[in-house]
């Protein structure tokens, strides 16, 4: 077993207080600010436990959303929202005939894909650049943040995220997404939902660290047979798409991503004000030109 | 293709599959009370554009006519402040609107957009009331400036969002705003005209202007359908009860009726029997395509299938 020097022979259940720099134990990563900081969910490894969703709840002290049942495979929390910060997806792969009842066990895998979905926390991030108050903003560990006490709840960020992440607590009437546990961060903690993870499937550290790890990851899966192994949000792969350079919140996935309730092509609001504000203002100066010429007519008569 | 960076390539005419069915976005918050925003802001600039550049070439009648247009312009924008803010979820904090300028949000652009429309209109009125001419026309077209962004802002706002029907035809989306804005202007304006100086051919002027506007906004509206369907996200506006209200409420009884009604103001007497009654159903039709684009927009948010097709690059 791996023990990291700073706690070797240290035999102690009950610490005094903090450890400094805990994430340098629990996540190998030692967190400053100026650096670009992530989560590389690998899906593969998801079992599904939910640790993630509860930890996170602990957390961050949110509220439970929904006491009953969806009905919908083993998935009760339906989806992220404003006290949901991860949301562990299960897809359950049926018969591609469309019959009844799951398929073929192949022998390596169960047919459930899991996958614990979070805030992507994207480069160029849609929220973010939507919002008229600066309410949300970029941290000193290049993640996207909610000022609970800036936020007027325009609600102009919940239909511009482009995957459905952040949303308005009715109660409070503010914007809620996850945090990337911006106040741990600061403490040197590593977020709840990575260390609460019993199977590593969500991996807390620096974002060129995970990229290097996660391109092993799938090169590892593919030698072993997993051809349909690839990566979302990686710089370059689907999900950093149309304007979104990367996420900070990437995965490993092993079908299309709408499986996953995942776009495969994402795009950046931002793009698409321009070409509309132009379009338009020509539009209304054309006709503010013909307004002229009938007005004129009048003067003729 | 490298198997380890897919490139999906996009699905048009099979359903692609879906997380249960559940939305794979979040619908806008944003229902009647921000369409009727959209609707006023446009109505006022529009108004405001078309009686300054009547009071501009300075046409006989366009004095009353241009100050009874101020004072509308001016309550459609305090109206339009009180609507915005009485749609957020923290009202109290309004002010915090002004402690940025964000230009890749349109709501932030839109925020100073207001205050300038609703500042010019405030100053150009004011001016008027004591017969001050030249200020009137100096603040008015800064007002009418100011203007131009109002008509169509509201259209980038919902275009850079990621709801599909908004967003799948951003650029049209705007046209169609502008000129639905210039359309209900010009519409008001003829109104005022027929009450304030019948005999001046304003009125016709302005029916005219509402003529052509609504001739833009239908082939927009044709233009931003057929894109929207070959995208596969415009089906929240062939049902009901959306589809209803856009089509027959915006389309025929908001564009087809008064564009025929205004052309024949042209050419039988009286004219106000045809224009009345064209000016007021674009006024009707207006709110009610905004109020149809938003509500079936934020239905189609709701809609894995439809976001999935628009996202597919």
């Amino acid at each position: 077993m791996n023990v990291h020097p700073r706690v070797a022979g240290d035999n102690r259940s009950v610490m005094p207080g903090p450890i400094p720099d805990e994430s340098e134990i629990t996540a190998g990563v030692h967190i400053e600010p100026g650096r670009q900081y992530g989560f590389f969910t690998d899906t593969t490894l998801c079992i599904g436990c939910k640790a993630c969703e509860v930890a996170c709840k602990e957390w961050n002290m949110l509220p439970a959303d929904n006491l009953s049942l969806t009905g919908m495979s083993y998935d009760n929390t339906a989806a992220l929202s404003a006290n949901t910060w991860r949301h562990v997806a299960f897809v359950e792969k049926v018969r591609p005939d469309g019959g009844d009842g799951a398929m073929e066990l192949p022998p390596f895998q169960s047919h459930w894909k899991m996958m614990s979905d979070v805030c992507k926390h994207c480069d160029n991030a849609p929220c973010q650049e939507a919002c008229p108050t600066g309410a949300l903003f970029r941290t000193e560990f290049d993640t996207v943040v909610v000022q609970q006490d800036i936020c007027n709840g325009c609600a102009y960020c919940v239909p511009a995220c482009p995957f459905g992440v952040i949303d308005i607590n009715q109660f409070d009437g503010k914007a809620h997404k996850c945090t990337l546990c911006y106040d741990r961060l600061k403490g040197g903690l590593e977020p709840a939902c990575a260390k609460s993870c019993p199977t590593n499937s969500i991996q807390f550290g620096e974002l060129s660290e995970l990229h290097a790890r996660a391109h092993k990851r799938v090169d590892s899966l593919h030698e072993q047979g997993a051809s349909d192994a690839y990566l979302y949000g990686a710089p370059g792969a689907p999900g950093a798409t149309g304007g979104l350079n990367h996420l900070h919140a990437f995965f490993l996935l092993t079908d299309r991503p709408e499986v996953y309730n995942l776009p495969s092509h994402p795009s950046r609001g931002a793009n698409r004000v321009l070409p509309a504000l132009i379009t338009g203002m020509v539009t209304a100066i054309a006709l503010t030109g013909a307004a002229f010429g009938f007005l004129l007519t009048t003067l003729g008569a | 293709m490298d198997a380890r960076t897919p490139a999906f390539e996009p699905v048009r005419h099979e359903p692609l599959p879906t997380y249960h069915g559940r939305p794979a976005v979040k619908p806008s918050l944003y229902g009647w009370t921000v369409a009727l925003y959209i609707y006023v802001a446009g109505l006022a600039a529009g108004l405001q554009i078309v009686v300054t550049a009547a009071q501009l070439l300075a046409i006989p009648g366009s004095e009353p006519v241009a100050f009874a247009g101020r004072a509308i312009v001016l309550f459609g924008a305090v109206l339009g402040g009180i609507l915005l803010i009485a749609d957020l979820h923290t009202k109290q904090r309004f002010y915090n609107m002004l402690r940025i300028f964000r230009p890749t949000s349109p709501m932030s652009i839109g925020t100073y957009a207001l205050m300038g429309f609703g500042f010019w209109s405030l100053m150009a009125f004011v001016v008027q009331a004591f017969h001050l001419q030249l200020p009137a026309l100096v603040f008015g077209c800064l007002a009418a400036a100011t203007g131009w962004w109002m008509t169509t802002y509201t259209a980038a706002l919902q275009g850079s969002t990621a709801t599909p029907l908004w967003a799948g035809a951003p650029k049209l989306l705007a046209l169609r705003y502008a000129s639905s804005a210039m359309a209900t202007g010009a519409a008001a304006a003829c109104l005022i005209a027929l009450g304030l100086a019948p005999a001046s051919g304003l009125a016709r002027a302005f029916g005219n202007l509402a003529a052509l506007a609504i001739l833009v906004e239908a082939a927009g509206t044709i233009g931003w359908r057929m894109i929207l369907r070959r995208i596969g996200v415009y089906e929240p506006l062939q049902e009901r009860p959306w589809g209803a209200v856009h089509g027959a409420g915006a389309g025929l009884f908001g564009l087809a009726v008064p564009f025929v009604l205004f052309i024949l103001a042209n050419f039988f007497t009286p004219a106000w029997a045809f224009a009345l009654p064209a000016a007021i159903c674009v006024l009707i039709g207006g709110l009610l395509m905004y109020g149809s684009v938003m509500l079936a927009g934020n239905e189609s948010a709701r809609r894995p299938q439809d976001y999935f097709r628009f996202a597919q690059g």
